[in-house]
Formats: structure tokens, sequence, C-alpha cells
């Protein structure tokens, strides 16, 4: 089993609090070299060697202070913090315990505590120790760090090659010292070397701060046992916002929830032209750093509470220029192209849950910029009347899949299944908001239909090139989807549907549905979209065959699933056999995973078929 | 203007234009042109948007000259050419004569590959768009002949082997035409499209009236190299769009493509026939001031760098532009607007950068507050107190008196001239050792002396600030040999043993405007025939190697006296071109310093 919220294991899922960035995590190199320590026993070895390239190195073993670097891969090496207690000078050997409200460190001499106050603030404090910051800088860099008026240490590593933010220490009770000189042939210092030390009374406390100060005296601060308070109650109000998955998937549902609720970012504090422009879900903090567009509607069907899941589904419509939405979007760069349009599946399963008067309140927000974003789709992606298309092997959200061998812009029934059901959303909210073009959006969603059925081949649905018109048969996962329409579908076809889905030579792994079936050439257990198990796929397929009524062989498939990531966490992505590959530290709870999770526990929960599979 | 056969190529300058992010240039490893769209830091040979461009006949790839002027480049074969020219929005313009073009996304190492596209897919409107990511799309539109997009998928990497696009002549004509426009969302093709001679004809209206405008004319013999930095900043300069909220100067087309704080203002120095054009370029940063009244480090089209922050240069640009063209440009709505704006950006530094000793002293945090990112006189560390910073914040301060005295509030206006009478009397007095301008540790109270360039800069303060004797003695100090090379001065003194010409920035190779601030305050200081001397050496390096932001002056190290051992271009070095700081400062030189 993988630990609790009450005892976090920080290799496999960061110290955090919702809307902050910051994080810390426990670095053991496991995408380096097998070795995982347990969790919680930590022996500080000496100072990390980070090299000019982070992604290829041997880092100290312990415990790391970062931010989430935004937008784009590999940011989990930028920027980061070597934390050490210390005594008497020297690095000491430690215990942590980690909880959702704070982290305590314990050595013989005595202990650190280090809580999230505010979204930018971090408190720690120490009795009997001191801490230790150690952070090696690139060359030329343009990373510095600076002792401060007022006992402020300033740490800037928002370089062009870092991104890993500015920081700000401010001692409140105790010491602080700085070892970062200016080598003029280096063009700047070679590491920045930190220690806040104990006061007389055996104390030190530090408020660190993000981003530029107003003045010295800037940093708000609550007391540290009421900042612990505060986010406790604040993570028990968002656990609460779940709904009930049974006793026996109570523990990861806390989990899941608990690294959903450290990815929700805070929409950009920039005082200009900010980016992020609503509270977003980010994939992950410690290896993407942004929000994936596809992925918040999915992330709103784990929630049980409508209002929250309205702030999720809508969070990137605030992004929409032209009609387009970004796929990506963080604190940096949007990136604008399609992605698989989730909003209907997400939105139907919402009103459906909604009392009215929620529904409506959901309809007046949503309605305007989705309708417009589905026009947008006939615009851009539509060479033929009432017929849609992919332009790229980014857009269908698993570029990896055997999708990729066939010829681009191309006809595929996951995305007619889409949108299918987003006409089907936008007609329901267009009869709440009373527009009158509730039948017109129906009528389309029927057209669309007939289209797909036209891509039914007897045995399965097929692709179709939307210049050549030429048919190509798929075995990837995603030429399954429209069992998501569940009754829509002629029977034969669900029943058709079902039993290629509930082959365990084909779709059905050990671990839930393969995204490629093992019989394809271009199937591997391990690729994303392309024979792992995915669980954006896994809340769509077997979510689906719940709705078709296939409810034995989805149950069987969501405990599979649930039993792997029991074991191996709530991934975003699972080998769908043999072992899983070792992960970058901190990085086995991804909220898509973790969505998935609660979603089909739930599911399990509710048909009754939980113990019998 | 740049080419074959031209004196210069389109290695040391990029075609592009005015509000424009299409770029074109020569590469450095081989003689061939490359197209890209610019929109972000990354190098050009990191960047994953970049075509490398063929003629074809018949398929047949040809070789070629090319020739570039203001308006349009020219790609010439035996068989006919290709032509390219811009519009001040989004779009690229490509016409070819008797001939084809293959475009090539450069894809093969070591200049990164193929990944970058992301897919090449017809449009519903008829067109076809190229997919770059967050780099950008182009929306490519047939006008004549037409074109084939070949973009083969290799399914085991996960990319495009290879993307190509090859514009065909029409069998009837011989001639191909096709717009080619770049943007960041959705955009569907216009409905008419202009002529190509039109667009290139509004190219160079454009150029001649930016020049015209704002310029005053060359030293005589120098109009090619004039023409040619004129070039350079009229085509960084930006249209409102993305994160640039008004027309700014970029530092490079393809790498770094930042708008830089101070060098907003650095590219103001020479717009002496348009002040209010001068003075808008210094306001421009005001417009992403924070509440604190710091203003962020750069603007990008997806960025402002909000996390550093750049020196108060806004007013030494001022005092220039003032000096040379007086205050009538202020309107009274500029004063009421601006003078706020200075104040809060003056007391972020009083307040926030206070050197704690009960007065205006303010110090550094980092090197890259001042500029100088491996100067010298920070062997010593930080927070330091440096002439430069005491000569900003005396001139920011004098800004403001001058703005509160246009609106008046004659009070306050004599309030910050007092400050800034008091702040000079500690320059000279303490940070002036009786030989050199020296800085001073805060924390350790002690002074640091060093042999750089930088402790030269206050002379741009002038004779009506600086005592006769400090001047005589750093203009006398900086005309010696150990500064005064046959191209300019270097950074740090040849005779320190700091000095290297290798990878570093300031600390010895001959950076361009670091000599211009150095003229400007020679010559705001009375000596003109220095400021001159300076100024010619500068520019006629400048005309013989590109405008470059910084050289060696020699092939030997002055310390080891062993070869000197630099980057290579393309990287991010002082050697790297087509830069609007070092073409800012060469027009200062070229129209007000040389006049």
């Amino acid at each position: 089993m993988i630990g609790s919220v009450s005892g976090l294991d920080l290799t496999r899922i960061p110290f955090g609090r919702t809307r902050s960035r910051f994080m810390v995590f426990e670095e053991n190199n496991a995408d380096r070299e097998e070795r995982r320590p347990g969790p919680g026993k930590v022996m500080r070895q000496e100072y990390p060697v980070q090299r000019e390239d982070p992604n290829d190195v041997d880092f100290a073993r312990g415990l790391y202070f970062a931010v989430c670097a935004q937008g784009g891969a590999a940011p989990r090496r930028r920027g980061l913090v070597d934390i050490a207690p210390i005594y008497g000078g020297e690095p000491i050997p430690y215990t942590y315990t980690a909880t959702p409200s704070h982290l305590r460190l314990d050595t013989d001499k005595g202990g650190v505590r280090i809580a999230l106050d505010t979204a930018k603030t971090m408190r720690i404090e120490g009795k009997g120790v001191g801490v230790r910051l150690y952070v090696k800088l690139p060359f030329m860099s343009m990373m510095n760090a600076q002792l401060l008026p007022s006992g402020v240490v300033e740490y800037n590593l928002r370089s062009v090659y870092a991104g890993g933010g500015v920081f700000f220490f401010k001692k409140l009770k105790g010491e602080i010292t700085l070892d970062s000189k200016f080598d003029p042939a280096l063009n700047g210092p070679a590491y920045v070397h930190a220690e806040f030390l104990p006061d007389e009374n055996g104390v030190f406390e530090v408020a660190a701060y993000s981003m530029s100060p107003d003045e010295w005296g800037y940093i708000e601060y609550e007391d540290f046992d009421a900042c612990v308070d505060s986010a406790e109650r604040e993570f028990g109000d968002f656990l609460a916002k779940f709904p009930d998955v049974g006793a026996k998937y109570q523990g990861m549902k806390e989990l899941s929830a608990y690294a959903m609720w450290i990815s929700y970012q805070a929409k950009s504090s920039a005082p200009i032209l900010p980016t992020l422009k609503s509270d977003m879900i980010y994939a992950d903090m410690m290896r993407e750093g942004q929000a994936r567009a596809c992925e918040q509607p999915l992330y709103s069907m784990a929630l049980s509470d409508t209002d929250e899941a309205v702030k999720l589904l809508g969070g990137n419509l605030a992004h929409m220029q032209n009609g387009m939405l970004p796929a990506t979007i963080s604190d940096s760069t949007p990136n604008f192209r399609a992605f698989p349009p989730t909003f209907g599946v997400a939105a139907l399963r919402l009103l459906k849950n909604a009392d009215a008067g929620a529904a409506k309140r959901a309809a007046d927000a949503l309605y305007g910029p989705l309708a417009e974003h589905y026009d947008w789709w006939f615009k851009s992606h539509s060479l033929a009347k009432d017929r849609l298309s992919y332009n790229t092997r980014d857009e269908y959200g698993f570029s990896a899949s055997s999708y990729s061998a066939l010829p681009f812009p191309i006809e595929t029934p996951d995305l007619y299944a889409y949108m299918i059901l987003y006409a089907e959303a936008l007609a329901e909210m267009s009869g709440l908001v009373g527009d009158g073009k509730k039948d017109g959006w129906a009528s389309s969603s029927a057209r669309l239909l007939d289209t797909l059925l036209t891509l039914w081949d007897g045995e399965r649905f097929v692709c179709q090139g939307a210049v050549s018109g030429r048919r190509y048969a798929s075995d990837s996962l995603l030429a399954y989807l429209p069992v998501m329409l569940g009754k829509r579908l002629p029977q034969d076809i669900i029943d058709a549907l079902a039993g290629r889905l509930g082959d365990e030579e084909t779709f059905l792994s050990p671990y839930g549905f393969r995204s490629e079936s093992r019989v394809s050439s271009g199937f591997d257990t391990a690729a994303v979209g392309r024979g792992a198990v995915d669980a954006a796929l896994q809340m769509m397929a077997t979510g689906g065959l719940f709705d078709a009524g296939a409810v034995d062989l989805a149950a069987r498939a969501a405990a599979r699933l649930l039993t792997a990531m029991e074991e191996f966490g709530a991934r975003d992505s699972l080998t769908s056999e043999g072992e899983q590959p070792v992960r970058r530290p901190a990085d086995d709870f991804n909220p898509i995973g973790c969505a998935a999770m609660i979603y089909l526990a739930e599911k399990l929960h509710t048909c009754g078929k939980g113990a019998a599979v | 203007m740049f080419g074959t056969r031209e004196k210069h190529t389109l290695r040391q300058a990029a075609f592009s234009r005015e509000a424009s992010f299409w770029t074109l240039y020569e590469d450095f490893r081989e003689p061939i042109l490359g197209l890209t769209v610019s929109k972000d830091g990354v190098m050009l040979d990191q960047r994953s948007n970049t075509f490398l461009l063929y003629p074809t006949y018949n398929g047949m790839i040809l070789p070629y000259t090319y020739f570039a002027d203001i308006s349009h480049l020219r790609i010439e074969t035996e068989r006919g050419n290709v032509e390219f020219c811009m519009d001040g929005i989004d779009q690229l313009r490509i016409r070819g004569r008797g001939v084809g073009l293959r475009m090539v996304l450069r894809a093969e190492k070591p200049f990164g590959s193929a990944v970058g596209c992301r897919g090449v897919y017809p449009t519903p409107d008829g067109a076809w768009e190229a997919d770059f990511g967050t780099a950008c799309k182009m929306l490519f539109v047939p006008l004549a002949g037409c074109f084939h997009a070949s973009s083969p998928w290799n399914l085991e990497k996960g990319e495009f082997d290879s993307v190509e696009i090859d514009f065909i002549p029409s069998a009837e004509t011989g001639a191909f035409e096709s717009a080619v426009h770049e943007h960041n969302d959705f955009r569907a093709r216009d409905e008419t499209y202009a002529l190509f001679d039109e667009m290139r004809a509004k190219s160079q209206s454009d150029y001649d009236s930016f020049v015209e405008k704002n310029l005053k004319k060359p030293a005589k013999g120098w109009e090619d190299l004039y023409r040619y930095a004129a070039y350079v900043i009229w085509s960084h300069r930006t249209r409102v769009t993305g994160k640039f909220l008004d027309t700014m100067a970029r530092m490079h087309l393809v790498w770094a493509n930042y708008c830089m704080s101070w060098q907003q203002s650095y590219n103001s120095m020479p717009m002496l026939n348009n002040p209010e054009e001068a003075w808008r370029l210094q306001k421009v940063m005001f417009k992403y001031q924070i509440p604190n009244g710091q203003i962020p480090a750069s603007v990008s089209f997806y960025d402002v760098g909000v996390g550093g922050m750049q020196p108060a240069f806004q007013a030494l640009a001022f005092d220039w532009i003032v000096s040379r063209c007086g205050d009538d440009f202020l309107t009274a709505e500029d004063c009421e607007e601006m003078y706020p704006k200075f104040v809060g950006w003056l007391n972020f530094w009083l307040s926030a950068r206070n050197a704690g000793h009960g007065d205006d002293r303010v110090f550094i945090f980092s090197a890259h507050e001042s500029g100088w990112d491996d100067l010298s006189l920070y062997q010593k560390g930080f927070p330091i107190e440096t002439p430069d910073l005491f000569a900003y914040m005396i001139m920011l301060m004098d800004l403001c008196a001058r703005l509160a005295g246009k609106l008046g509030k004659n009070d306050e206006a004599e309030a910050w001239s007092r400050r800034s009478k008091r702040l000079l009397d500690t320059l000279v007095t303490d940070l002036w050792d009786g030989e050199q301008f020296v800085g001073y540790l805060t924390a350790t109270g002690e002074t640091v002396k060093c042999k750089s360039l930088a402790m030269f800069q206050a002379l741009v303060l002038g004779k009506e600030r600086l005592p006769q004797r400090i001047i005589d003695e750093l203009a006398e100090q900086v005309m010696r040999p150990e500064y005064l090379t046959d191209i300019g001065l270097v950074t740090e003194s040849l005779e320190s043993p700091l000095c290297h010409f290798g990878f570093n920035f300031v600390l010895g190779r001959v950076v361009t405007p670091c000599n211009m601030l150095t003229a400007v305050g020679l010559y705001r200081c009375g000596k003109i025939e220095e400021a001159r001397e300076i100024s010619r050496r500068v520019c006629r390096n400048l005309y013989d190697n590109g405008i470059l932001l910084g050289f060696a002056p020699s092939d030997t190290e002055p310390v080891t006296g062993e070869p000197v051992v630099t980057w290579e271009n393309p990287t991010g070095s002082d050697g790297w071109p087509w830069t609007t700081w070092a073409a800012s400062a060469a027009l200062v030189m070229l129209t007000a310093i040389m006049e």
C-alpha cells in the first residue's frame, strides 16, 4: 500500500498547499537508478552536485524546496534548493513526517517544522537545530542571492535557464547567514548557501515569500499553528467536495484528493497582463507545470460538488481567443491547439447530478463560451458538411497513439463521440438559458451521430481520411471511445464494443483497459496512448461502459485499475502489464490519475459490484 | 544593402520589417538563407520553426545569390528569382518568377529536429496551415501557382522526418505567389490581398518615414553604416500585439527576442529629430509598472519579465534628449501622467534599494541591476553602492524636478533638486577617491576599486553637474592606451589582471553601448574631440565587421598572451549581431557625436 495523508511519502507525492507553488519533496534520484528508501527515512550525505544539465545528475538524497516551474516539460530540477537540518555547522541525519497541513523534520538535537501559509508564503521554524539551504548555480545563469537589510535573503533563481522563481526568506527569530560570492570570471556566483540559525533560546523562525516585495516589511504571515490549522481545514473542505467511494478506497481517495488539491493553481497574481486567468488544476507539479485543457472537465467528473465542478469545467474558457482555447496553459506561454473536446461528457454528468438551481447556474456560466468553442471546431476542423477531423497528431490527446500512423487530417470515432455529447450538452444548456437554440443543437448532435455510424464497418468503428475518404481500421482504444455514448448507440454496437474491450487478449489488461490492443503491431505496454493504461481513457471507456449497461465489465476494469493504483499510485499512465517504470520522485500521483481513481471508485461503489470483482 | 555581393550580409543583419515577426537571415555555417517567425528567445539553431530556402526548377535545387534592401529580399538564379516582402502585420509575401521555391524545415542535427512542427494540413477555407506549437502557426494562402506540402511521419520517433513545402510556378505564367500569415490561435485567410509591389513600396515608405521623422543625418561619409543601423532599429520595432502594449524595440530577432527595459531608452537616444518619439520610448516600460513602482526587466510577445529589473536608464536618456532638443516636447498631459510614475520608480529605488545611511544613497543587489553583468567592481560582492547607480538617481531626481516644475509643483521640484544636489555631493566626495570613482560595500564599509570602463560612466552627468577636475581626470585616463584601442574602449583596462577577451561580457571586450555611453559622457562634459575619436574608432570597426554588441580587440589575451577563445556564432554572446542595443549606440555616435 502507498501510505496515507497522515504520513505523506514525499518520494511519491510532494508536500504542498492548494494555490501555492511552493513544494517540498524527497529527492531519491529514482529516475536515475532504481532505489527507493522507506518513507520518512533520510540520511543527509553530502552537498548535491548540480551540473549544467540538471536532468543528468545525481542529487544528494534528501528534502528539497522547490516551486512549480511554469509551463513546459521537465521543470523538476530547476531552481531546487536543498534543505538540511544543521547542528554545530554540520548537516545531521533526520526523519520527516508530512501531512497536508505541515512537514516536520526530526533529529536527535531538535526539530524543524515547515508549513505553507498564504499561497505565496512558506513558514519554517526550528528548535534546537538550524537549517541550511544550498543551491549550485549554473554558469552565466543570471541567478544570484543577496542578504538584504532586515535579515532578508533573496534567492533569485528565475533565470532563462532555471525558471525557478524569486524567493525572499525573512528571519523572524534567530539569524540568517549567506555565503554566495560573486565571481566576475563566472559572470555571477557559483552557489548559494544560506543558514537559518537558532537564537539564544534555541529557536529560529523564517517566512519565505515569492516574488517582489513592496518594501522590507512586506512579508505577511500567520501564527505558525494558525497556519497549520487553516491548511488542515482547507484540505478538509476540499475533500468534502468528492463523493463517497466506500471504505475500501477511502485512503486512496484522500491521497488523490490531496494531489488534486496541491495541483490546484491560482490564477496569476501578476499585476500586468496575467497569462493564467483562472484557477486550474495542473497536470502535475513536478514534471509539467501546466494545466491541460482536456483534463479540466475530467477532473470535474470526480467531484460531487456541482459549483466546484463548474469552476473546473469552465476554468479554461477565460483564455479563449477567436473561439479557440489553449490546450495547455500556465503562467508561461499558452499553447493554442485543438484538444479532445471533453466538455460535453463532463457537462452532461454535471447537469445530471445538479439540482435545478445549480444546473441553471452552470448553464449561465458555461453555455456562451462553450457554444463559441463548439462552432470554432467547424470553422477550423471541418472539410465537409457535418464532418470533423483532427488536423494534427497532438489533437487527440495521445500523440503516440497508433492514430499517428494514419494520414492527417483524419476523421476519428472518438472525435465524433465527444462532439455528439458536446452538442447534446449545449442543447440542454440552451434549454436552461432559454435562447431558443435547443433544437438546433440537438439536431447537430443527431447529424454527427449519423456521421459516426457511417464509420461503423459492422465490427468496429474505423477512421477516415478527411481528404482521401479512405477508411482505416484502428486498434487504438480511442476508436472505442464511442462507448461513451452509451444507449445512444444501437445495442449491437454496444455489445460489439464491449466484447472487444473485455477481451483480455486485446484491451482488458490486469490494470485496466490498454490504450492499444495487445494484438496491434504498434502495441507497447508502456507507451502512453499506445498500450499503457491511461487514466483519462479509463474514465471515458470504463465510465461509458457503466452508462451503456455493461456493468460487469466496467466494474471488473475499474477494480483492476484501482488495485493497480493502490500499489503504484494514481498515475496518469500505468504500464499495462509487468513492472511499472520507476518515476521521478514525487510523481506518483497525477491529478488525472486521481480523478479517474475517485470517479471510478464512486461508480464501483454505487453499482454494488465492488465486492464481486 | 545586404547580400552575396554586398559589404554586409544577412549574417550581419536580419531581413525583416517594423511590426513583423517574420525574419530571414543567412546561416552562420553555410551560405544558405533561413526563414523563421521569431516571437521568443530561442536561439537560432534551436528554433523549431526555421525553414531553409532553396530555389528550384522542375524540382531541382538551383544555386543562388541574394540581395536585400530595405523593402524586399531577392533570391537570384540563372532561371529566375524569388522575392520576399512583409506587411506591417502578420503577412509574408513570396513571389517567384521562372523558378519555384522549396522551404525545408531545419530538422537535421545539430539544428534541432522537425519535432517543432506539429502538423501541416488544409483548412476549410482553402489554405494550408503549419502548426509549430507555441512558436507560431503559419497559414499558407496560394495566390498564383500552387504549392505542395510533404511531411512524412516517423511513427517510431513520434515526429516528422522532414517538412517540405514546395511552391510551384504556374505552367502558363511561370510564376507563383503566396501569402503566409503567422499567428498563434485561429486565423482565417483574408478576403483580398494587396499586390506584392504595393506591399513592398509600403515597407520602403514606412522606413523612409521612420528615418526622416526620427533621425538626424549622419556625419559625412558614414551614410552606409547609418542606413544599416537605422534599418536594424526599424526592423526590430514591434507592433501592439501579445504582451507588447506599444511599439517597442526588440533586442534581437532570432535570439533573446525581448524588449529589454533599459534598451527602450537606449533606442530613444538617437531620436533627435523627434523628441516626442524619444520620450515615448523612455516612457514605454511604465505601461508595465507594478504598484510598488518597480519596472519589469523585459517584455516579449509571451511574457513580462517581472522577476528582475534593469537600471533606471530612462532619466539618462531623457537628460541626453533634453540636452540636445530642449524640453518643449513635454506636454502638460505628459507631465500629469508621468510625474507620479517616475516618482514611483525613483521611490522604489530610494526605498527598496536604500543603502541605509539615512539619506538617498542606494545600492544594487546583483550585477543585472546595473547592466554591467560581470563587472570587476563586483568581485567583493553585494550589496554595493556604485557611481553609475548614483548618476542614474541624480538624473532621475532631476527629471522628477523638471516634471514637477512643469506642473507648477514648485516645492516638490525644489525638493527633488535639493536631493539631487545632495546625492551629487555624495558621489563626488564619498565615491571619488581623488583619482577615480569607486564602489562602496555597504555591509563592511569597504571601498572597492577596479579598472573598469564602468567607472567612467558617471561622465554622463555632464559638465553642468560634475566638477571640472573630475572631468579632466577621467577624460585623460580613459584616452590612455590601457583603455583606448584601435576599435574603441575596452571595458576592462588592458592592465587589469582580470581583463580578458573570451567569454565575458564587460570584462575586457569592446562593447558598443558602453563606448557610446562614454562618448556621450565626454561629449556632455565638453570633451568633444575625445568623444569623436572614440566614436570614429568604434564606428569604423562596426562598418568593417557588422553592428555587433562586442568585439575582442586582438586575437590574444592581454594577460596571458594566449589565443582568445570565445563562442562561435550562433550563440548567446556579445558577438551576436542584429542587436538594436548596438545599432542605437552606433546611431547616437554617427548622428550626434560625430556630426
